[in-house]
């Protein structure tokens, strides 16, 4: 083989489909939706029943170690370069155990999509629209983040930065509004069961920081790679204290365990603001909050889904697969027979596969320093870098998302 | 078959020798001068013979003479130098006047008492007797014909084989008026008009840099439309003038007559919004310039394509500029909210009286519910049928001849409305709500957005009869991030706010004029800065705030 060939030979095994670069803002803002904006809504009840008033702290020592997990997915990153995701888990651990890998966190991120996308549906039919069928609503919802996803890696971005504040803004007003009933005596005491219960918990709840492996995997979609700590670890903690937040409000207005008998604790409060004689009982406005949380969120998990896959399957355009992985999350969120089943599945998900994405960072990164990849990575990452700059060398494949010739922002 | 009368002499010089005389003299669409006569390499095209008659017939024939009247070939007799002379132009774009005192006087006249040594005749008409601004030398025909279509008169002399072409453009026009469709109180009240030059004008008036670069390109093969990209040298990223001239020479079409076509001629999208802002206003169109912008003129158009643009410049008007900038907020807020209540407000109300009443309170609720006791068909019809009452008294008063437009809306609005609450097809407070939703969609300074908003309120309607609130969360969701995903000209059409940007104030709200002090960074200027850090230079107390940061 020639060395022009060799080198494109080398650039289809490593490096696949374009999807535009993000800023570290925008990188910030979806892996914080990744991890919270989904699981602020249910955490809630889910997280005080397991462990009562203290379940705000759980949160904060599961970041902690969700932290140490980031701490090792971003070494990881900075020894494998700009390499992308799966090019450098083969890498790191060859060919079958990299692909093996790789596949186990691409069914994390599908299953908690579909999950999600159900819970969110169980409780639109619950709360809003009671005689609808709930497979059209996981249909809408599906679609709509889907057709995000397809619309590519920047929008989805731009969809959280826009969203983000409205977001934010939602439990704030709801958080205001109920000032009246808001009573911080409700948290006694602290330390909920007791401290070791806490510690324990949180060692078994870190998985629900699983989506910190986004960091990892969009890694070569940054603009600018040196800022990937920064943004990651920004992004864990703004995710932490949002979760935190949204559990403090929930343990405060509403007593345990009277806050545990909700699904959506947060929708329950938002039903006892009073905003005047005009417009009352707020919490079909809710919807916007949750509907957009939900959509951004699947809508990451697509997009970091359609990464996976085409680079498992070394193919540079990932829009083929758009209507597939939509009809499997369809199909995976229509299983579970009511919400609460929703609910359990996504909670072993997280459990399991979630715990497994954490730990899988700071392994990774120890197996790349034992066996040097470093230096592999540097090498190739050269090599790459030379071909694309190379006038031989052309992205132009439809359904990438690297701007067309001549829409280059100026 | 024989060729008739004074074609013979034109065809035998065409006409190969032996054989096929009469296919390539007769066959349609061919041009027999252009196949035989050999291509001139210094001047592209057909070059000019240097008998008369010859020139004559061939410019008869590329203008289809006798059948095109409006054509005018006209010989005169010059005394000094003595020859034949043809002048050549077409009535309607010429000005008459011109043409009478710049051509046909000098050379029928003058030529008689003035006295030149120049023995070249050509030399000697263009230098000592046209009485024109613009005299040129030409050497094919094809530059001529182009000269003539542009309104200029092409003078043919014996013996020469070049023409001169004189300026004498000069066809019917209206003058400089107001925008119609971009009405303001305050501020300039010019609007562009169909004639480029004065377009052109207008924006050197108000530009008065020599960096204001207007650069023309032609578009269209058969109609040769004059475009005019504007741009300022010292401000606009080259790259952003290199990708609009690329786009526009690139297009091969045959006929390009308005901006509306060039506009979707060189933008990526497909969306319903637009990616450029075509306004009518040259103060407008000067301010985007001076952002770094570059503004597209079209010949015979009265619109200003300008790229790339945001979408909070679609709720921008230039009146925004010209008030006190907190009552520019003002407008701008109310603006926003028209379009929000333009959008959202027939899809709101249906998904939450057929959805969610809990959200309304109860005396409003039995109210609604009074109202709609005797209307007999279900709400969403009730609301789509409002909402197509009022497109159609829309759409009617537009074409309307205009004594009886206005006439026609007030009618259409009271009493068929008023009719129609009677008769119990439409409750009184649907009537409220269309009424407000069509007034607020007039608030939107952008035509095509006010059309999108038209297209984007039945989608609501839509989706709020069949999924309520659910239905509208989601079609927002999807409506935005299909805009989200738009750029124009590589800048995302919800810059500076997704993605994020520092910018200067003014986006969606205004601050004072003194602190806009830098361009849209989404553009990429080559000079950032709008102004310096003290703007008014007369402020003493700023001053002193400045010297004593530096201390």
């Amino acid at each position: 083989m020639n060395p022009s060939g060799e080198r494109k030979a080398l650039a289809s095994q490593f490096d696949v489909i374009k999807l535009g670069h993000l800023d570290s803002d925008q990188f910030t803002v979806i892996l914080g939706f990744l991890i919270a904006t989904k699981v602020f809504l249910t955490l809630p009840s889910y997280i005080t029943k397991r462990i009562g008033t203290g379940a705000w702290l759980t949160i904060a020592f599961s970041g902690v170690l969700a932290a140490v997990g980031l701490w090792g997915w971003v070494g990881w990153c900075k020894a494998t370069g700009n390499l992308g995701f799966v090019p450098s888990v083969r890498l790191t651990l060859g060919r079958v155990m990299g692909d093996l890998t790789v596949l186990a966190v691409t069914v994390y991120f599908v299953l908690v999509t579909s999950f999600s996308v159900r819970v969110f549906a169980g409780g639109a039919v619950i709360g809003l629209l009671p005689e609808f069928p709930i497979e059209i609503l996981i249909v809408i919802v599906v679609i709509s983040s889907i057709y995000a996803a397809w619309l590519g890696l920047e929008t989805v971005a731009r969809a959280a930065i826009f969203f983000y504040p409205l977001i934010v803004l939602t439990i704030v007003i709801v958080g205001l509004g109920s000032y009246r009933i808001f009573d911080i005596r409700h948290l006694h005491p602290v330390l909920g069961m007791g401290f070791p219960s806490i510690l324990r918990e949180a060692a078994v709840q870190f998985g629900i920081y699983g989506g910190i492996a986004m960091a990892a995997i969009f890694k070569s979609y940054l603009r600018n790679p040196d800022q990937l700590p920064k943004a990651a670890f920004t992004g864990l903690s703004v995710a932490t204290l949002f979760m935190m937040a949204s559990v403090i409000l929930v343990s405060a207005i509403l007593p345990y365990p009277e806050n545990t008998r909700h699904v959506i604790a947060l929708g329950v409060i938002a039903r006892t603001v009073y905003l005047g004689r005009f417009l009352q009982k707020i919490e079909a406005l809710f919807t916007f909050t949750w509907f957009f949380a939900s959509a951004v969120h699947a809508s990451t998990c697509y997009m970091v889904t359609l990464v996976l896959l085409c680079q498992l399957m070394n193919t540079r355009t990932y829009r083929p697969l758009v209507p597939g992985v939509g009809l499997l999350t369809f199909g995976i969120a229509a299983l579970p027979t009511s919400i609460h089943a929703a609910g359990r599945l996504l909670s072993a998900v997280y459990t399991y596969l979630g715990s497994f994405s954490v730990v899988l960072g700071p392994v990774l990164y120890l197996v790349a320093k034992v066996r040097g990849t470093e230096k592999a990575a540097a090498r190739i990452s050269q090599t790459l870098g030379a071909l694309i700059q190379s006038p031989e060398y052309s992205e132009d494949t439809p359904g990438q998302l690297s701007r067309p010739q001549g829409e280059e922002q100026p | 078959m024989r060729i008739p009368g004074p074609l013979q002499k034109i065809a035998g010089l065409f006409l190969p020798k032996r054989g096929r005389s009469e296919r390539v003299t007769f066959s349609l669409g061919e041009r027999p001068a252009k196949q035989i006569r050999q291509p001139d390499t210094q001047h592209q095209g057909t070059l000019w013979s240097k008998d008369l008659d010859t020139n004559v017939e061939q410019l008869s024939k590329t203008f289809h003479l006798p059948d095109s009247s409006d054509v005018v070939i006209r010989e005169v007799c010059c005394a000094n130098p003595n020859v034949r002379v043809v002048i050549a132009f077409i009535e309607g774009l010429a000005c008459s006047d011109k043409v009478t005192t710049s051509v046909l006087k000098p050379l029928m006249l003058l030529s008689s008492i003035r006295q030149t040594h120049d023995r070249d005749p050509v030399a000697q008409i263009k230098d000592a007797l046209l009485a024109s601004t613009q005299v040129e030398v030409k050497h094919t025909v094809e530059e001529c014909v182009e000269a003539m279509v542009s309104g200029d008169t092409v003078v043919l002399i014996q013996g020469q084989n070049r023409a001169l072409i004189v300026e004498t453009k000069g066809w019917e026009h209206r003058s400089v008026q107001g925008a119609v469709s971009e009405r303001i109180v305050r501020g300039p009240q010019q609007g562009f008009i169909e004639v480029l030059r004065a377009n052109t004008g207008l924006l050197r008036s108000m530009i008065r840099s020599p960096d204001l670069v207007v650069e023309n390109i032609e578009v269209g093969r058969r109609t040769r439309t004059q475009c005019a990209v504007v741009y300022m040298a010292g401000i606009a990223n080259d790259k952003l003038v290199n990708e609009v001239r690329r786009r526009i020479k690139s297009i091969d079409m045959d006929a390009v007559l308005s901006s509306g076509s060039l506009e979707q001629l060189i933008e990526t999208s497909h969306s319903l919004l637009p990616t450029m802002i075509s306004t009518e206003r040259p103060d407008r169109a000067a301010h985007f310039i001076l952002e770094g912008a570059v503004a597209i003129l079209v010949a015979g158009d009265p619109f200003a394509l300008v790229a790339p643009v945001t979408f909070s410049a679609f709720l921008h008007s230039p009146e925004d500029y010209y008030v006190r900038w907190p009552y520019g907020n003002v407008l701008r807020m109310i603006r926003v909210i028209a379009l929000l209540i333009a959008v959202l407000l027939p899809g709101t109300y249906i998904a939450i009286t057929n959805y969610h009443h809990e959200m309304i309170p109860t005396v409003l609720l039995f109210s609604i519910a009074a109202s709609r006791e005797m209307v007999p068909i279900p709400l969403p019809l009730e609301v789509l049928l409002m909402y197509f009452g009022f497109e159609l008294i829309r759409e009617a008063g537009i074409r309307i001849p205009s004594p009886f437009g206005p006439t026609i809306g007030i009618v259409g609005a009271l009493l068929i409305g008023e009719a129609a609450v009677s008769a119990s097809l439409v409750s009184p407070i649907m009537v409220i709500i269309i009424a407000i939703t069509g007034v607020a969609s007039f608030t939107i300074p952008n035509l095509e957005v006010g059309m999108l908003i038209r297209v984007a309120t039945a989608i609501f309607i839509l989706a709020g009869s069949l999924l309520g609130l659910f239905g509208i969360v989601a079609t927002i969701y999807v409506m935005f991030c299909r805009l989200a995903s738009i750029t124009s000209l590589g800048v995302p059409l919800f810059a500076p706010i997704a993605p994020k940007q520092r910018t200067g104030a003014d986006v969606f709200t205004i601050g004072p004029t003194w602190t806009i002090e830098s361009r849209p960074k989404f553009l990429r200027p080559k000079d950032l800065k709008r102004q310096p850090d003290i703007a008014r230079r007369w402020d003493i107390e700023s001053h002193q705030t400045q010297e004593d940061n530096q201390t």
